[in-house]
């Protein structure tokens, strides 16, 4: 199993889940497993919170190279514009 | 020169602090960028919102836009500035919960010096334009 960490990006703080997640979790998993950490509490340097939305968040992946020995995986807000669709994997929906 | 949307976003103190030209944007489009987020996020002490054109001259946001708007400032704790910027108008949007849409634009009457440059990253200039900076 190959696994990444996860970090992620809320409320202007930004922290690793402790536990590494599967690298090929899909990105709804992730997007799933990053609001749920959230809302518990359990992201270092994130403070709790409920009400937390990162459905529409975008999910970057990166395999390790040199500099960065581990799989890392970062949940971020997504930034197109205009009439753009993007790709639904991507977790932009307008309709949602 | 052909015709596509662009972004710049812009500080504290009005002033350009990175031009947003990626491959692959459009006339109607700019897609989604892990740079433009790290400069947001990198730059968020500074940040004051982000302008970006609508070169068919839409002056509102689309539901894309929207998305863009809200998901930046969950991710920096934080309200933005947003303009929009057409052939003939800026607009500038902000959160606004009374509104459906959650955000709310009108007209901007200041005369942001960035806006003509971000035009010109956008369209080509006009003959009378092109004539008036010669």
């Amino acid at each position: 199993m190959r696994y990444a960490r996860l970090n992620i990006t809320w409320n202007g703080q930004n922290g690793d889940l402790p536990d590494p997640v599967s690298w090929h979790a899909s990105d709804k998993e992730i997007l799933q497993w990053a609001t749920e950490a959230v809302r518990s509490g359990s992201v270092p340097g994130i403070t709790k919170t409920h009400n937390v939305q990162l459905h529409r968040f975008v999910v970057d992946r990166f395999p390790a190279n040199k500099q960065v020995p581990e799989d890392r995986i970062y949940v971020r807000p997504p930034t197109p514009f205009g009439a753009f669709l993007g790709d639904a994997s991507r977790g932009i929906n307008p309709c949602e | 020169m052909e015709v596509a949307e662009a972004a710049v976003v812009i500080d504290h103190d009005d002033q350009p602090t990175y031009w947003h030209l990626p491959a692959g944007r459009t006339a109607a489009s700019i897609p989604d960028s892990r740079d433009l987020w790290m400069v947001l996020w990198n730059g968020r002490e500074r940040l004051a919102g982000v302008a970006h054109t609508h070169p068919a001259g839409v002056d509102q946001p689309s539901s894309i836009d929207l998305v863009t708007f809200r998901a930046c400032e969950d991710g920096l704790g934080r309200r933005l500035s947003w303009w929009i910027v057409t052939p003939t108008e800026v607009m500038l949007c902000s959160h606004d919960p009374t509104d459906p849409r959650g955000y709310r634009c009108h007209p901007d009457p200041v005369p942001h010096a960035w806006v003509e440059p971000l035009r010109r990253h956008s369209w080509p200039a006009t003959d009378s334009s092109a004539r008036e900076e010669s």
